[in-house]
């Protein structure tokens, strides 16, 4: 776990350096506000307005930016980032940690799309980001798909923090979903056998149902020595659809799933499946 | 052509009326803030409301290829019980502050009491310092002097004209409407508004300047396609190209424009659909295309 105390300065000075002087001089006047601010109202009404101050614009980092971003959020460089998604992170971090998760809370709750995006995105920067597991359990409930996204997707944050049980659900509602499994944080690391029986009984409603199966769901069924699954791989490997047979051989091949090859070759199936 | 709907109710909408929308080339739509057809009983209910507004209307509109936008405010009926519409006053000012939020509304009087006429002024000036547009609901029971006092309490607030759309006008209301500068929006909705006949006839006298069609539909018996039915209609009955583009799109785009909030960018480049999300196929459908659509009896697995 990086230190996360750190990411508030690191925002602090590359987000900075990215904005225009009106930008710089706008968020920095309403950060002194919200340094004061004990109820949190005004930091919940900024962080809405920063679609009418700060330019949508995606930043180009340097590598040496990148690799200190990286440090403190592991897959940041996979991710989209825009000036206004990052300016909300500013706020989050600079938020005083006694009252923050209240306030976060009441944010949470009148949250457009977007700004539910960001403050899932964001989440991971927080000195206390333990304390909002809660609410990532809630949002994988989503139907919206950028807002499950933007928590499944290039976000090192559930990874981290949720248990086991909401991991799974995490990892079930993405292939419901259709999201790419390739794009998941720690997708393979977090594998449990307890998901990878679930999803052999989701393999066969599927196959009873006349229904393919993404081949990305295939890696999970990895590395146990339970029957069922075996027999599960044994069947696939009969399927008509090339892709889905390929991803069963692979895992019947026993590649040790804790290797990086393991993981390289799913995220190339999972990156031909999904574009 | 494409069309805008500036004013429709799609939380009580089916997704056939999505589908039906699209099919007729809507591409944008307004959802302004309204009742919900019995009184709310606690400011939460306000809240989740908004919320639906900014939040999962707005995806289920995009999954159809629609840009979805909204206007925030406290709707007459419910300004007359004051102590819950206290705490929804305290809450708007966030809503309001929202992207895609292109307009204070839809406010002003139902039956003109006291207490409405104090909120409609109240939301005025946070139009006024939001620099937002405002739409205007007119009252259906005593509709001329209703609209006629919505006008001229937005004047004695100092509100330009070119900021505010009149809303649900008829024969009777237009004229003054026109002459004192504000855009006038006509609702097509069977039976208690007006039919789009009669609409077709304003186009004709008035011509298109400043003049708005739109559908008001929501949950009662009203009529989505409220406006390509219309523009048809004019198509047919000799209403020029120019006119039918005014009316039936470009007028909405520029007084809600105003609000810099509503871009015809935003439809043309960004709505791509992921179909899959919806029917588990792949194929992705890119929201300026005419789509045609064939409806069979098989309900896809």
């Amino acid at each position: 776990m990086p230190n996360a105390a750190a990411s508030k300065t690191i925002l602090h000075e590359l987000v900075l350096k990215k904005l225009k002087d009106e930008e710089v001089q706008w968020l920095t006047s309403k950060s002194q506000l919200i340094e004061k601010d004990e109820l949190g109202n005004q930091f919940i009404l900024i962080y809405s307005l920063v679609h009418r101050f700060i330019l949508n614009d995606t930043i180009e980092w340097d590598s040496k930016e990148l690799q200190y971003l990286i440090e403190h959020y592991p897959s940041f460089s996979e991710g989209e980032w825009n000036k206004q998604s990052l300016c909300r992170a500013l706020l989050m971090v600079i938020l005083p940690k006694r009252n923050s998760i209240a306030i976060l809370k009441r944010l949470f709750e009148t949250c457009s799309i977007k700004e539910q995006v960001d403050f899932y995105k964001n989440l991971f920067f927080l000195e206390n980001a333990e304390n909002f597991s809660y609410l990532v359990e809630e949002g994988v409930r989503t139907n919206v798909t950028d807002v499950f996204d933007a928590i499944a997707l290039n976000n090192p944050y559930a990874a981290h923090f949720l248990s086991e049980e909401a991991w799974n659900q995490l990892v079930l509602k993405a292939i419901f979903m259709g999201r790419p499994l390739y794009k998941i944080y720690n997708l393979l690391e977090r594998n449990n056998q307890k998901l990878a029986l679930v999803l052999n009984d989701y393999i066969h409603e599927r196959w009873s149902a006349g229904r393919t199966v993404s081949p990305e769901v295939w890696q999970l069924m990895s590395g146990y020595n339970n029957p069922k699954l075996q027999e599960t791989l044994r069947k696939a490997i009969a399927s008509t659809n090339e892709l889905e047979r390929r991803a069963a051989e692979i895992t019947l091949e026993g590649v040790n799933p804790n290797t990086q090859e393991y993981k390289t070759i799913w995220v190339d199936i999972g990156k031909q499946y999904n574009n | 052509m494409q069309y805008i709907d500036p004013h429709i109710h799609m939380v009580s909408r089916t997704t056939d009326d999505y589908e039906a929308m699209r099919a007729a080339r809507i591409v944008a739509i307004i959802e302004p803030a309204f009742w919900m057809g019995q009184p709310r009983t606690s400011v939460g209910s306000f809240q989740d409301y908004f919320n639906s507004l900014v939040n999962w209307e707005r995806f289920r509109a995009s999954q159809f290829g629609i840009k979805h936008y909204c206007t925030i405010g406290l709707n007459s009926k419910e300004a007359n019980n004051e102590a819950l519409a206290e705490q929804v006053m305290n809450l708007l000012p966030l809503y309001a502050s929202k992207e895609g939020v292109v307009a204070i509304g839809e406010i002003g009087y139902d039956d003109q009491t006291k207490a409405e006429d104090k909120y409609f002024r109240q939301q005025i000036e946070l139009a006024k310092e939001l620099k937002l547009p405002i739409m205007v609901h007119t009252p259906h029971r005593d509709k001329k002097n209703g609209t006629i006092k919505s006008m001229d309490v937005l004047e004695e607030h100092g509100v330009s004209p070119s900021m505010v759309v009149i809303d649900h006008n008829n024969e009777e209301t237009v004229k003054d409407v026109l002459n004192r500068g504000y855009w006038a929006a006509f609702t097509i909705y069977p039976n208690t508004k007006m039919g789009n006949e009669r609409m077709v006839d304003i186009v004709k006298q008035y011509g298109s300047e400043r003049i708005i069609v739109d559908s008001s539909a929501d949950w009662g018996v009203s009529d989505p396609l409220a406006v390509p039915k219309t523009a048809s209609l004019m198509n047919e009955r000799g209403v020029s190209k120019e006119d039918i583009h005014l009316t039936c799109y470009k007028n909405a785009l520029d007084v809600y424009g105003q609000s810099g909030h509503f871009n015809e960018a935003d439809w043309l480049k960004e709505i791509t659909i992921e179909e899959k999300e919806l029917l588990n196929g792949n194929s992705v459908l890119r929201g300026q295309e005419f789509v045609k659509k064939t409806y069979s009896n098989i309900i896809k697995n």
